[in-house]
């Protein structure tokens, strides 16, 4: 076996396992990597409307990304009613509120990406270039 | 009063079952290319295993639809809905029939006959050398730009508007892996292969649903340029043909649930005007900031803009003598892949797109972008049609979900397919060098320095900001106008190969002719129009970008409009020379 050939099989195989890993992960915790909520407030000032961001914790599965979610909820309508969270500073009416989901590169989804990648090129360097035939199919 | 939906769906429906019989199989394959069973196509006389490999012919068919099927289908009707419903169809009708199939068939032809090489090469041979180097640059340039785009917005659909999407790519590929190993490699046969990739791939989108894959957009961009560079890279039969052909299920079931909807309200009323308005906001064509809401795009030319590739557009003449040449196995295959899969993508925006929004229209549509136009039509029609059975709510989500599954299956397929096209036509830009200085040529032809350079250069362009703004957006409100003159001088050059080539005469090379002066006219005109109007009232990073490259644009237009004359002319001359002596003898 040539060297392309056992380095080809090697990628592939790690590429394989690796993934094997990271679906079964994700399985268990309903998200592959992390994220981080934030809470964005729009808070009508005598300058204008202003976006004030409130952000929440850095979460790694789905359960605790939905408790951090719904806590920035609830601090939204607590500031609906006039009770501003420390970080928003501004003296203003909060019309509206939204809580969006912004990604953070971690670990496992970094490795995702790089057995992605291995997979890519593993099966080409084990197998070679060519079809075994030219015949469509 | 209304009209019901029937009055879309089944003239549709009849024009492109004819036009595909009777024109795209009479005539134009026929009677002008003529094409040949027995004669051998580049995939055979220059197979390599990587680029030049023969493809089954529905394979071939899914990889170039789901190659020229991009966003573009959607959009582009999404946003013509400003005018009516009336308008628009027309102008994909007739300009998928008469324009955009004949375009993307001819120049699959012409490639093919030329070796595979691309329509910009197949230029050299009817409009000079100076055409073809000055065609090349501007497409090689173009498909920065695609990349560009291409990337910016995969990496933000995947980290921001749908993580889910991501984890689907992940999966996706080594499932069209496994495909191309089983076809190729393991000779499981095309059927039995198939049934065991859709299996893997409805359990992969189960899997996506419930797991999303979080990464930021930064990461994407440079994961997505490692996989373009890869990808583009690697043989065609290995990742290219399967995943396409696999991805030509989800378009298919996409295109067949839409004419499905469509048929079970045929009887309901269409909400929508037909005729709206003539002049639409200057939004529509690229207008960028305050001047975005001004009346200032008239539909003839604005249309051919933005309709875009749900009508025409030049990126397939590039797919079509660029990946698709170079894997048919059989001339007879060009019908299906190149007219066939035009026909197919106006299907696209005719009963996805421009039906649904019809149906579904509000006061409120007017205010709507394109996008949340077309996601909330389609939802609408389909809890009509399926209300019934499921519950109108459920319907309309589930085929919302489906709707943007579809959409964005595509922006990856896009992406790699627009390294290659770049890399070939780096590496026919430097044809010159190979008898000159082969260890240069070598070199910078070499397919890994090739697909590395596009793809750090549409990089660049997607990561680089200039006043706040990527540098690809300041370029992006002239990519409709690049992209469609492209489309106009790709017709003109496959007019003069079946005029100065195949020696094609009289009303038969008029069906080609004819749709390409007229692309032509409306293309300029379009291009001058945005120039001289709308230019001067857009933000001035706007205008330095997008402004040099309509400009750039609108003089290569002129001196090939110069050399298409000029040959034609001279044509035309020898013509009646050779009528002259065969007279006298």
């Amino acid at each position: 076996m040539g060297a392309r050939k056992a380095a080809g099989i090697a990628v592939t195989l790690l590429s394989l396992l690796t993934l094997a890993y990271v679906f079964a992960t994700g399985l268990a915790n309903g998200m592959i990597g992390c994220a981080k909520p934030v809470l964005q407030l729009s808070i009508k000032t005598n300058d204008g409307t202003k976006t004030c961001i409130v952000p929440g914790a850095v979460v790694c599965d789905s359960k605790s990304l939905a408790a951090e979610k719904a806590r920035l909820a609830k601090l939204g309508e607590e500031a609906k009613q006039g009770r501003l969270p420390a970080e928003c500073s501004a003296e203003g009416q909060v019309t509206g509120y939204k809580v969006v989901v912004t990604p953070v590169d971690s670990s496992i989804a970094v490795a995702t990406v790089a057995a992605w990648m291995g997979l890519l090129v593993g099966p080409w360097l084990a197998f070679g270039e060519r079809p075994s035939s030219i015949n469509p199919r | 009063m209304a009209v019901p939906v029937a009055a879309i769906v089944l003239p549709v429906l009849a024009a492109y079952a004819v036009g595909y019989v009777l024109y795209g199989k009479k005539v134009l394959q026929e009677r002008i290319v003529k094409a040949d069973a027995s004669r051998k196509t580049p995939a055979y006389t220059r197979f390599d295993g990587v680029d030049y490999v023969p493809a089954n012919k529905w394979v071939l068919y899914g990889h170039h639809f789901a190659s020229i099927a991009g966003a573009g289908p959607i959009i582009g009707p999404a946003l013509a809905a400003v005018y009516g419903w009336l308008a628009p169809l027309l102008w994909v009708i007739f300009g998928n029939l008469f324009i955009g199939a004949v375009h993307d068939y001819l120049a699959l032809m012409a490639s093919v006959r030329h070796g595979g090489i691309s329509i910009m090469s197949v230029a050299e041979g009817v409009m000079g050398r100076k055409a073809k180097y000055a065609f090349l640059v501007y497409v090689w340039g173009a498909l920065l730009l695609v990349l560009a785009a291409f990337l910016s917005v995969a990496a933000t659909v995947y980290a921001s508007l749908s993580p889910n999407a991501a984890t689907k790519a992940v999966i996706y590929m080594p499932i069209a892996l496994l495909l191309g190993y089983l076809m190729y490699r393991a000779g499981l046969g095309i059927v039995k292969s198939t049934v065991v990739a859709v299996i893997l791939a409805v359990l992969g989108y189960v899997y996506s649903y419930y797991v999303p894959l979080y990464l930021t957009y930064s990461t994407w961009v440079y994961v997505l340029m490692l996989y373009s560079f890869i990808a583009a890279s690697l043989p065609v039969w290995y990742l290219l043909q399967p995943r396409d052909y696999l991805n030509a299920y989800l378009l298919w079931a996409f295109v067949g649930a839409s004419a499905l909807a469509a048929f079970l309200i045929l009887g309901a009323p269409v909400k929508q005007p037909a005729v709206i308005t003539w002049v639409a906001p200057a939004a529509t064509i690229g207008g960028v900031g305050p001047i975005g809401k001004e009346p200032l795009a008239p539909f003839w030319p604005s249309i051919v803009l933005i309709v875009a590739c749900g009508s025409l557009s030049g990126f397939h003449s590039v797919v079509a003598s660029g990946t698709t040449s170079k894997q048919l196995a059989n001339e007879l295959d060009a019908l299906l892949v190149g007219y066939g899969g035009m026909l197919t993508e106006g299907a696209v925006s005719t009963l996805a797109v421009i039906t649904p929004i019809a149906f579904a229209w509000s006061d409120a549509f007017m205010n709507m972008k394109p996008l949340a136009r077309w996601l909330t039509g389609y939802g609408e029609m389909f809890g009509a049609a399926l209300g019934g059975v499921v519950g109108a709510e459920v319907a309309a989500k589930a085929a919302s979900i489906f709707a943007a599954i579809a959409l964005t299956t595509f922006v990856l397929t896009t992406l790699d397919t627009a390294n290659r096209l770049a890399r070939f036509a780096w590496s026919e830009m430097f044809d010159f060098l190979a008898d000159r200085n082969p260890g240069v040529y070598k070199v910078l032809t070499n397919r890994w320095v090739a697909s590395a350079i596009s793809i750090i250069l549409g990089g660049v362009m997607a990561v680089q900001t200039i006043g706040g703004v990527p540098a690809w957006r300041i370029v992006w409100p002239a990519f409709a106008g690049t992209n469609q003159l492209l489309a106009a001088l790709a017709l003109m050059t496959s007019a003069l190969w079946v005029y100065t080539v195949l020696r094609v005469r009289g009303a038969l090379a008029a069906t080609v002719l004819v749709p390409s002066v007229f692309l032509w006219v409306t293309v300029t005109a379009a291009l001058a129009w945005w120039i001289v109007v709308i230019l001067p009232h857009i933000p001035p990073v706007y205008q330095v970008g997008a402004g040099s490259v309509a400009v750039i644009s609108f003089l290569l237009d002129l001196y090939l409009f110069y050399a298409f004359v000029r040959r034609m002319t001279s044509a035309a001359r020898e013509v009646r020379v050779e009528a002259r002596e065969a007279s006298r003898s």
